[in-house]
C-alpha cells in the first residue's frame, strides 16, 4: 500500500497532516477539522417501509392498496397483508430514503399505518 | 341488501339509495370536525408519524408531507361533494341520476376509476376518524351486536360505511386474481 502521509493527533477535534510528496519549499502543515460527532457515516442500505396492523382497515382494502402503490400481484399483496395481520407488521418495500418517504406518504394517504426504519 | 357500487367498463357505477345517501352525507361534517376539539385522536390516526423514534426527522417529514397530504385529501373530499351534489340535482330535477365522471345514464352515476379510488379513500378516512374517537383498539368491534338498536350511532355509522367500502372495493377489483387493477 502506498504511503499516504503521516497523520498526527494534535488535540481534540484537530488533526495535523504532513504531506510526504516532494514539494518546492518547506512542507507547510495543513490543519483540518475533524468532525466532532459519534455518528457513523456509511453506505445507505436503504429504508424499510413498514406497515402496521390496525383493527379498522379492511383486508381487501390493504391488498388493493399494496397492488395499487407497489404494483404487486394479488398473491404477493395478500401475503404481505396477512403478514401485517398475523405478525403485526410487514416490510412492504425497501428503497432509498427519498423513495421510501414517498411510499410512506402514499400509504398514509390511503390511511394505512406506515413508518420508516433503516434497512 | 341493495349494493350501491358496481363494476362498469368506464369505472364504477353508482346506484346510491336514500339510506346510502344518508350515510354519505354525514361524511363532510365528520371530516370537517377533525382537529376541532383538543386532543382529537383522529388527528394522530390520520397523520401518523413516519419516524416515531426520531422527532427531528419526523418534523422535517411532516413539514414536507402534511400540506400535500391535506391538499390530496381535500381533492378526494371534492369527489364526494360532487357526487352528493349530482345526486341532489338529480333528485330536484326528478331524474333518478345524472351523468358524473366518466359516463353515465339517467338511471345511474358512473365514476372514473380514479374518482372511485378517491371516494374509497374518503370513506376510509371517515372510518378511521370514527374508530379512533370510539377508542377501537382491537377487532372485537366487527362482531355484530346482540341489540343493534342500542348501539352507539357512531358505531352504527362505522359499520354502514364499512359495508359501503367493501362493495366499492369489490367493484374496483376484478374477480380474476391475475387481472391487473384498472388504470387510474
Amino acid at each position: 500500500m502506498a504511503n499516504r502521509g503521516a497523520v498526527l493527533e494534535k488535540g481534540a477535534g484537530m488533526v495535523e497532516i504532513s504531506a510526504m510528496k516532494p514539494v518546492a519549499g518547506p512542507a507547510a502543515p495543513t490543519v483540518i477539522d475533524r468532525p466532532d460527532t459519534d455518528e457513523i457515516v456509511g453506505v445507505d442500505h436503504g429504508w424499510n417501509v413498514v406497515v402496521w396492523n390496525d383493527p379498522v382497515n379492511l383486508m381487501s382494502y390493504v391488498v388493493l392498496v399494496f397492488r395499487r402503490l407497489f404494483g404487486y400481484s394479488e398473491e404477493k399483496a395478500t401475503k404481505l397483508m396477512l403478514e401485517v395481520h398475523h405478525q403485526g407488521r410487514s416490510i412492504v418495500n425497501t428503497a432509498p430514503r427519498e423513495r421510501a418517504e414517498m411510499d410512506c406518504y402514499a400509504l398514509h394517504r390511503y390511511g394505512l399505518w406506515a413508518t420508516l426504519e433503516r434497512a | 341488501m341493495n349494493y350501491p357500487f358496481h363494476s362498469h367498463p368506464d369505472g364504477v357505477e353508482v346506484q346510491v339509495g336514500a339510506d346510502h345517501l344518508l350515510a354519505l352525507e354525514l361524511i363532510p361534517d365528520l371530516l370537517d370536525s377533525v382537529g376541532s376539539a383538543e386532543g382529537d385522536p383522529a388527528v394522530r390516526r390520520l397523520t401518523p408519524s413516519a419516524y416515531p423514534d426520531d422527532q427531528e426527522a419526523q418534523e422535517e417529514y411532516g413539514r414536507m408531507i402534511n400540506p400535500e397530504l391535506e391538499r390530496e385529501r381535500e381533492a378526494d373530499r371534492r369527489i364526494l361533494g360532487n357526487l352528493l351534489a349530482a345526486r341532489e340535482r338529480a333528485a330536484v330535477s326528478g331524474k333518478k341520476g345524472e351523468k358524473f365522471g366518466a359516463s353515465g345514464t339517467s338511471e345511474t352515476t358512473v365514476l372514473s376509476n380514479e374518482d372511485a379510488e378517491g371516494l374509497l379513500r374518503v370513506m376510509n378516512e371517515s372510518r378511521l376518524t370514527l374508530a379512533s374517537r370510539l377508542g377501537i383498539e382491537d377487532e372485537a368491534w366487527e362482531t355484530p351486536p346482540e341489540r343493534p338498536d342500542q348501539e352507539a350511532p357512531a358505531l352504527m355509522l362505522l359499520r354502514y360505511l364499512t359495508f359501503l367500502q367493501e362493495t366499492l372495493i369489490e367493484a374496483l377489483t376484478d374477480t380474476s386474481p391475475d387481472a391487473p387493477l384498472p388504470n387510474l
